[in-house]
């Protein structure tokens, strides 16, 4: 994450790789205090804006297709958002609504083209019904996760936490 | 000290690693895009290329693919820098050409390591595969090794016409085997050879503890999918140049396999022209796939008659192991101030000649003590002067 200042503004960036469902855009993304899971959940806003975007095919994540000084992206049409810290997801308190004890399940969540498999923190049991319909919040966080698109599967995209568009989960499976 | 092109579009970046390269020692120039920095690379003699992938006219896969492309800049080393942190973009950089592969933010010290080992072993080149046609002058022990013992050799590597491998070989402790080795390898860094030592002891070598360096990682960290990365990564490396592959320090049951050693020569000699391998105590695989791959064999020997009775015994190994006896060096060592036998009784034991003598020099104790061996600490030393005339012989 870095850190610049705007008169008297504290604006954070935070660096990962966005992915709709064909393609990865790996760029900046300008977040204030509450973090990418602030500026994904900002209901005021269907648009996310991504600064120094390089994009690829997810079949060719290797290959760099394109690069756009700024790209506006649909939140909807975000399926994930793999960030290399964790601290990136934003406070605790934003990133997991409060600051409970929390028990940590294992999981795999599939989505329209990817699966992600990495660690669910939730207070008390395993509830994937809290995380997929309560509240207003669009993304939610899975930490220590890795990500790989379903038409090449060999290509893993691994990060500290994934932030997740619940609008787009077609399966979630563990928690045992 | 290295020259050094940075291509990097991001000038806070750039002013960064440019102030932190050039603390280092290094000569920095910069490029703000791909074209420039081609430009600047064809050019100008650059020792190595750090090179971001995220440029906007033009990205570091392609820039790194453009140089490969062009006899001036094919060789020289690239190191790709990118905040494109996955598995996938890592291949992708390997597959455009580059050496080497870094992620955002940059660890410089890993960063340093890495110019440091491009620039001095230069790039690694794709091993062949090992093949069973030896170079002129290796002897024919893969092919039949009639005594009982180490399973069958596989087929030695081959070795490169510059590569030359010796092996320093003594079945009797208190000889010197490892003082030799280690000066021998010094003293080939002092010529400004590319050099590397193996220590093939399985139970705490001494080699590195000579050199003051401590032995890990050693032979029993290399990974089972050796590459030019991994294998540098598990290498020693000494101020003179000189660098090691050492031992465990503690007795290894499993031992270092042949297959292991033959892949590790293989690709040592990508890197180096000269490898000493201080053998094992015992005809071990690894010691056996050494013998295989020799240029010469070097068998110190102390004036007393058991070093004798050994040495005998060693020179009946290696003829029914059908050495060439050509390319064995007998060399007496001094060990101690008080020899017992001459060396005309010597020679007569052993009905044949001595190739060299190294005299006793009083020291070799404070040298083992300090970390400091002889061919760094007193290279005019007697010792060193007749270790130098062997080196003429080899």
């Amino acid at each position: 994450m870095t850190i610049t200042t705007e008169r008297s503004r504290v604006i954070k960036h935070v660096s990962g790789d966005f992915f709709t469902g064909a393609y990865r855009m790996t760029g900046r993304m300008s977040v204030g205090a509450s973090g990418a899971v602030g500026v994904l959940n900002d209901t005021n806003r269907s648009f996310a804006v991504l600064d120094d975007v390089y994009i690829s095919y997810v079949h060719t994540p290797g290959s760099i297709l394109a690069h756009f000084a700024q790209v506006r992206i649909s939140k909807t049409g975000l399926e994930a958002l793999v960030l290399t810290k964790r601290e990136e997801v934003g406070p605790v308190g934003v990133a997991r609504g409060g600051y409970a004890r929390l028990a940590q399940y294992q999981v795999l969540i599939t989505t329209d083209a990817f699966e992600i498999r990495g660690t669910l923190e939730q207070p008390g049991k395993y509830d994937p019904d809290n995380v997929l319909f309560q509240g207003t919040a669009r993304f939610f966080p899975i930490y220590n996760a890795t990500t790989n698109a379903c038409i090449k599967p060999d290509a893993k995209y691994a990060g500290e936490a994934v932030l997740i568009n619940r609008g787009r989960v077609s399966a979630f499976c563990g928690g045992e | 000290m290295a020259n050094i092109l940075l291509i990097d579009d991001n000038i806070d970046m750039q002013k960064m690693l440019t102030v932190v390269l050039k603390r280092q020692g290094h000569e920095v120039a910069s490029a703000a895009c791909g074209l420039d920095g081609i430009d600047l690379a064809l050019n100008h003699p650059f020792n190595i290329i750090v090179l971001d992938v995220m440029m906007p006219d033009m990205n570091g896969y392609e820039v790194a693919r453009r140089l490969r492309s062009d006899p001036r800049t094919k060789d020289l080393p690239i190191i790709i820098l990118t905040a494109r942190a996955q598995s996938v973009d890592q291949q992708a950089a390997m597959e455009a050409g580059a050496d080497a592969y870094l992620a955002k933010p940059v660890d410089i010290a890993e960063l340093n390591n890495r110019i440091q080992e491009l620039t001095t072993m230069g790039r690694p080149k794709p091993p062949a595969a090992p093949t069973a046609a030896a170079r002129p002058g290796a002897g024919p022990l893969v092919a039949a090794a009639p005594v009982p013992g180490p399973a069958p050799v596989p087929a030695a590597p081959t070795l490169p016409a510059s590569g030359r491998l010796f092996s320093v070989l003594c079945w009797r402790g208190g000889v010197g085997a490892t003082t030799l080795a280690v000066n021998l390898a010094g003293a080939f860094a002092r010529e400004g050879r590319r050099v590397c030592l193996i220590d093939l002891s399985p139970s705490s070598g001494h080699a590195a503890l000579m050199l003051r360096l401590r032995a890990k990682p050693n032979w029993t960290d290399l990974p089972l999918d050796l590459n030019p990365q991994n294998l540098g990564f598990s290498l020693l490396k000494h101020d003179s140049g000189l660098q090691m592959l050492a031992s465990p320090t503690q007795p290894h049951a499993d031992g270092f396999s042949a297959e292991m050693f033959n892949a590790v020569v293989q690709l040592m000699f990508s890197f180096f022209t000269e490898i000493v391998v201080d053998c094992s105590p015992v005809l071990d695989a690894a010691t056996h796939a050494a013998l295989s791959a020799s240029t010469r064999i070097i068998l110190p020997l102390a004036p007393d008659v058991t070093a004798v009775q050994t040495l005998t015994g060693t020179l009946g190994t290696l003829a029914a192991l059908q050495v060439p006896p050509d390319l064995l060096r007998i060399v007496l060592n001094h060990p101690s101030p008080n020899p017992t036998l001459l060396p005309a009784r010597i020679e007569k034991a052993l009905g044949r000649p001595l190739d060299a003598a190294l005299p006793y020099d009083p020291a070799q104790a404070a040298a083992l003590l300090q970390g400091t061996p002889l061919v760094f600490s007193q290279p005019k030393s007697p010792y060193i002067a007749a270790l130098v005339s062997l080196l003429q012989k080899l």
